[in-house]
């Protein structure tokens, strides 16, 4: 598979600290609303919450596509001088409220795709996938473009035939981790996957942190038929 | 894989989410196919506090799969700690030992996969099932005073060929009298 489809894209991963029982909440209103000018609206890949078995709880994954046309002027409108600021909107207001009753902070990575990552667009073919397991994989310092080639060149035969697809490979922009995501239609076979992924060069020190996300229903990357 | 462990690492604060607590919320979860292999406070003066754990034996996939299910709403009081997280293993070597009451808790990271093999001393070395150059590592002892003895015999995986990193820390089987 090539990465033909997200050229130029930029994403933007958010790590958001949910508030006690307040997942499913914090991602049903989240979902429910854009905050800036729809001119500039990013498309929302997907938002998850992060599962028991492994992960970070309670907390929530907001995955969002864009480019640096939209990123730039969204910024501008959120963090410009007033003239550029958006005008009040009550509505938004009102939902700001909400989701600030249901998360307290969070962590934010702009990203760039890899070898092999597919696009929104790609995501909403075939089967939906809603089981995704995360690996955030901090790395040597200069290690992040030959760790996502090795992933687009090794993952996607490692996994063949196993129900389970390489979503997403992304590095982040500032710092020196990758994002690796990759979804399944079901849990089945979850623990098999694990077995299958190759062991990455240690030469990178890659030291991992796995998490298994469940989307939430309205998330695009589970809608089909979209224009 | 025949079975799997999970640990939870439940960290609290002195504003109520006491260790005690936590060790009811971990008591009171139900999920079938998950068995309280040991539940663990880690000790103040070495490592998070107020911080518990728990180390569940899932029995196969099946049970892993049911918790996953089971979504977000799954019956953990989330009011008990302020953050928890959780990690899949397989156990590598060695096994947990019932009488041992105070225990070291090793998180290491080996420069390659199969390193994790080779430790020895532990009661028990688990592996993480993402990443298996990373693992837990896990050395009992009866009680405080025989850990204390046993730490100072030599142990644990500091200073082992083939680490990249060793983090660990004391903890004790959470006494049932409320622990701060």
């Amino acid at each position: 598979m090539t990465s033909h489809g997200t050229e130029g894209h930029v994403y933007i991963h958010e790590d958001v600290v949910v508030r006690a029982t307040r997942t499913a909440a914090y991602l049903a209103n989240q979902g429910s609303w854009w905050s800036f000018s729809e001119e500039y609206r990013y498309d929302l890949v997907g938002i998850f919450g992060q599962l028991r078995p492994a992960g970070r709880w309670p907390r929530a994954v907001n995955l969002w596509e864009a480019d640096w046309h939209r990123i730039e002027h969204v910024f501008d409108e959120q963090f410009g001088t007033p003239a550029t600021q958006a005008p009040v909107d009550e509505r938004h207001n009102d939902w700001w409220r909400r989701s600030a009753g249901d998360r307290s902070g969070g962590w934010d990575r702009l990203m760039v795709p890899g070898p092999g990552s597919r696009a929104l667009a790609e995501l909403q073919e075939g089967t939906p996938r809603p089981c995704v397991v995360q690996q955030v994989i901090a790395l040597r310092h200069g290690a992040q473009q030959d760790f996502l080639a090795w992933v687009g060149e090794r993952v996607p035969a490692a996994v063949d035939g196993s129900g389970w697809e390489l979503l997403m490979s992304l590095r982040a922009l500032h710092g020196s981790t990758a994002t690796v995501l990759y979804g399944a239609p079901t849990w089945d076979g979850v623990g098999q996957l694990a077995g299958l992924l190759p062991v990455p060069d240690p030469d990178w020190r890659p030291e991992v942190t796995t998490s298994l996300l469940q989307a939430w229903e309205g998330s695009a990357l589970l809608q089909r038929g979209a224009a | 894989m025949s079975e799997y462990w999970c640990l939870w690492e439940l960290m609290g604060d002195t504003d109520g989410k006491t260790r005690g607590g936590m060790r009811d919320a971990i008591a009171a979860w139900r999920q079938p196919g998950w068995d309280l292999a040991v539940e663990l406070a880690t000790v103040g003066s070495d490592g998070w506090w107020p911080h518990s754990m728990a180390l569940w034996r899932i029995t196969d996939d099946a049970a892993l799969t049911r918790a996953l299910d089971a979504g977000f709403d799954d019956g953990l009081d989330e009011h008990s700690f302020h953050a928890g997280r959780s990690t899949l293993f397989e156990r590598i070597s060695g096994e947990l030992v019932d009488r041992h009451a105070a225990l070291l808790v090793e998180h290491v990271r080996a420069e390659s996969a199969g390193a994790l093999d080779r430790l020895a001393g532990p009661d028990a070395v688990f592996a993480e099932i993402f990443a298996p150059w990373q693992g837990l590592a896990i050395w009992g002892a009866d009680d405080i005073f025989a850990l204390g003895a046993r730490e100072r015999e030599g142990m644990g995986c500091g200073g082992t060929p083939g680490l990249a990193d060793v983090l660990g820390s004391w903890a004790i089987k959470t006494p049932s009298r409320d622990l701060v």
